[in-house]
C-alpha cells in the first residue's frame, strides 16, 4: 500500500496534520513535526510535539483511528492516509535529528512560498511522542476536483 | 469563548490554508484543506463548499467540526470548535465568497472549473489557542508580513489633494496611480476602463511594471480586474489561496496549451503577486474603470481598509467621470479651432518614412508592421491620418469625431477622452514619429515626424 515514493514524500519535510475523533463524535487535531513510513509493513509513525499530543491523547486513546495529511506548500500537493493506531510512545533523543531535518525541511517549504520561517520560530516541536498507524487507505487530498479520491 | 472571532479576521485572509476536521457517523476521522473560513457575525464563520469530498459528506452525517487557522500577523494558531448550521447558495455571503473564489480561478486560468456550491455556516462554540503552534507579538517591526495598515485618513487627503491639481484626463490618471505610490506604498498599479464592447475592459495606464502594457486588454469576467468589473465589487486576493489553484493551474495549461492564446499586448504584472486588490470605480453603477493594485508582500491589505477601499473607489470614478465630462465641455470651443486650423504642414522633423497599415476586418492598425491598437482608437487614427493626407490638415476636435458616424461611436456615453488616452499613449509607446498634441480643451493635433505611408487591408 506504501510504495516507495509515497514513502518519500512522507518523510520529506512536509506540512503535517493529524486527526482523530472523540467519543462524543467531535474531531480532534494537531500540527505533526515529522514521520517515517515503513513500506513494507505498512505502517507511518507520526511525530508529535508532546504540547500538541497531550490534547489529541484522550481522544486518540479512545478511537485508536488516525488519519494524516501531508502536504508540499511549495506545490500543495498531499495525501492523507487514515488507519489504526497501534502504538503511542515518546520519541527516542537518538530520532531528534531525523525529526530536525524533517522540521527544517518544512520550513524552508514555508520560506520558498514568501512565508517568513520567523512566524513559526516559536512552534515548540520537541519533546514528542510518536504514534503508529497501520496504514488501511490512501487518499489524493490535493486540492481540487480530485481531493478525497481514494488512491489505494 | 475568551477569544473573539472578531479578533481573528487576520487569520481568516487565506494567507496560510485552513484545515478542516470532520468524523463520519462511525467516528472516522478526516482532514481536508479549505479554500476559504469567511465571517459571518461574532459567532458564526462560513466555510467554502466547492467539491463533494469526503469532508462535506461527514458534515452531513454528523455537524460537528473543527477549523484551524493561523495568524499571519503573530504565528499563532487557532482552533475553531465549530456546529454546522445550514447552507446558503445565494445571497451576499454566498456572492462575497464566491467572487473571490472566481477571480482567483480566473486569474489562474481555471474559471468555471472552482465554483462555489454553497457556503456552509457554522456557529463558533469555541475558540482556543493551538499549544503546537505558538505566536506572539513579534519583536521587529521590519518583518514583511506585519504590513501597517494602508488606508490611512491621511494617506486618502494627500491623494485628494494630488488628484485636485489634474487638468486633464491625461493627467488624471497618472497622478491617481503617482499618488497611490507615494501615499499608500503601493508601487505596481493599473487603471482599466470599459471598450466600446461592452465585455472588455482596456488598460489606460499603468505604473511600476517594465512593460507599460497600456492597449493591453482584458475580458469582463477573466483576472482580477475582469471579476471585479463583473461583480462590481473590491476583490481581495492574499498569498496561499491562490496558490493552491496554481497548482492545477499549471496542470491544465499544460494538458490544453491552446486554451489561452497570448494577448496581442500583455497585461503588466507581477510575475509572483502575493497580493492582489481589484476595485471597481462606480457612478451611481456605472462602471468607469477598475483600479489593480498588486504587492510582492503576502499579506499587504488588511480587513479593516475594506471601508476606505470602497471610498477611495467611489472618489477615484467620481474624479475620472468629472474630467471626462470636463474634456467633452470643450467640445463646442474646439468646433471653430478645428474649422479654422486646416492645411497647415506637419512639422518638419527628420522625415523617416512610416508604413501604417489598416486591417479592416480585424478593425486593428499596425505600425511598420507591428501591432498598434484595435477597435475604435483604431478607426480614430486611421481617419485622422486619411483627413491629414487628403486635405494637410492636422488640427481636429473631439466634437468632429463625436459626429463623425463612420467612427461608430456609441451614442450613449462614448468615453472618446479615454479612447483618445489609450491612442495617444499607445503611440508614444510604439510609434513615438506620429503624435497627438493636446490643444486645449477638445482640441489636439495630429504632429508627424514621418512620411507616412498609408494601405489598408481587407
Amino acid at each position: 500500500m506504501i510504495d516507495a515514493e509515497l514513502a518519500a514524500f512522507v518523510e520529506g519535510g512536509q506540512s503535517i496534520h493529524v486527526s482523530t475523533c472523540d467519543a462524543h463524535g467531535r474531531p480532534h487535531g494537531v500540527r505533526g513535526v515529522a514521520a517515517r513510513a515503513d513500506a513494507i509493513a505498512g505502517h507511518v509513525d507520526v511525530y508529535i510535539a508532546d504540547i500538541a499530543y497531550g490534547r489529541l491523547r484522550p481522544a486518540l486513546e479512545s478511537s485508536r483511528q488516525a488519519a494524516m495529511v501531508f502536504c508540499r506548500p511549495t506545490d500543495d500537493r498531499a495525501c492523507q492516509l487514515k488507519g489504526a493506531v497501534v502504538s503511542v510512545r515518546p520519541a527516542d533523543p537518538s530520532e531528534r535529528t531525523m525529526a530536525r531535518e524533517q522540521w527544517d525541511g518544512f520550513m524552508a517549504a514555508l520560506d520558498g512560498i514568501g512565508i517568513s520561517p520567523r512566524m513559526a520560530d516559536r512552534w515548540p516541536w520537541w519533546p514528542a511522542h510518536v504514534v503508529r498507524v497501520q496504514v488501511t487507505a490512501i487518499f489524493e487530498q490535493t486540492p481540487g476536483p480530485k481531493a478525497g479520491a481514494q488512491l489505494s | 469563548m475568551s477569544v473573539t472571532l472578531d479578533s481573528l479576521g487576520t487569520c481568516l485572509q487565506g494567507l496560510w490554508p485552513a484545515m478542516l476536521y470532520t468524523c463520519s457517523r462511525d467516528g472516522v476521522p478526516n482532514a481536508a484543506y479549505l479554500s476559504q473560513v469567511e465571517y459571518v457575525d461574532p459567532t458564526h464563520v462560513a466555510l467554502s463548499f466547492q467539491f463533494f469530498n469526503k469532508s462535506r459528506r461527514n458534515i452531513t452525517e454528523n455537524p460537528h467540526a473543527l477549523v484551524s487557522v493561523i495568524d499571519p500577523d503573530t504565528g499563532q494558531g487557532w482552533c475553531l470548535r465549530l456546529h454546522y448550521q445550514h447552507s446558503e447558495t445565494s445571497g451576499p455571503l454566498f456572492d462575497r465568497m464566491a467572487w473571490r473564489i472566481e477571480a482567483i480561478a480566473s486569474y489562474c486560468g481555471l474559471k468555471g472549473v472552482f465554483k462555489l456550491r454553497a457556503a456552509d455556516v457554522y456557529e463558533v462554540l469555541e475558540i482556543e489557542a493551538s499549544p503546537e503552534e505558538q505566536g506572539g507579538a513579534l519583536e521587529t517591526p521590519t518583518r514583511e508580513l506585519v504590513a501597517p495598515e494602508v488606508f490611512t485618513a491621511r494617506a486618502l487627503q494627500d491623494l485628494c489633494g494630488r488628484i485636485q491639481s489634474a487638468d486633464s484626463l491625461d493627467v488624471l490618471v497618472d497622478s491617481i496611480l503617482e499618488g497611490i505610490e507615494a501615499s499608500f506604498g503601493f508601487r505596481q498599479s493599473m487603471i482599466l476602463v470599459p471598450t466600446e464592447e461592452s465585455d472588455r475592459l482596456v488598460t489606460i495606464a499603468t505604473r511600476g511594471y517594465d512593460v507599460s502594457g497600456v492597449g493591453s486588454e482584458v475580458p469582463v469576467g477573466v483576472g482580477i480586474a475582469g471579476v471585479v468589473a463583473e461583480a462590481r465589487k473590491p476583490i481581495r486576493i492574499s498569498g496561499l489561496m491562490r496558490g493552491m489553484l496554481y497548482a492545477l493551474a499549471s496542470k491544465r495549461a499544460a494538458d490544453n496549451p491552446d486554451a489561452y492564446p497570448p494577448p496581442r499586448i500583455p497585461l503588466p504584472g507581477l510575475q509572483n503577486p502575493d497580493s492582489q486588490l481589484g476595485v471597481p470605480l462606480l457612478v451611481r453603477d456605472e462602471l468607469v474603470g477598475v483600479l489593480c493594485l498588486e504587492s510582492t508582500a503576502p499579506y499587504r491589505f488588511h480587513e479593516s481598509d475594506k471601508a476606505s477601499i470602497e471610498l477611495l473607489g467611489s472618489y477615484l470614478a467620481l474624479a475620472i467621470q468629472n474630467m471626462q465630462w470636463q474634456e467633452r465641455q470643450g467640445d463646442a470651443a474646439g468646433d471653430a479651432a478645428g474649422a479654422t486650423a486646416d492645411a497647415r504642414p506637419a512639422s518638419a522633423g527628420t522625415r523617416k518614412r512610416c508604413e501604417v497599415t489598416y486591417y479592416e476586418s480585424d478593425e486593428c492598425v499596425f505600425v511598420d508592421g507591428e501591432y498598434l491598437i484595435r477597435s475604435l482608437p483604431a478607426r480614430i487614427l486611421w481617419r485622422l491620418l486619411r483627413e491629414h493626407s487628403t486635405t494637410g490638415r492636422i488640427e481636429f476636435t473631439n466634437r468632429e469625431l463625436r459626429l463623425d458616424r463612420t467612427l461608430k461611436l456609441p451614442d450613449y456615453k462614448d468615453n472618446l477622452e479615454s479612447r483618445l488616452l489609450l491612442l495617444r499613449r499607445r503611440l508614444e509607446q510604439k510609434a513615438p514619429q506620429i503624435r497627438l498634441a493636446p490643444r486645449g480643451r477638445g482640441r489636439f493635433a495630429l504632429e508627424l515626424d514621418c512620411t507616412v505611408t498609408m494601405s489598408s487591408a481587407p
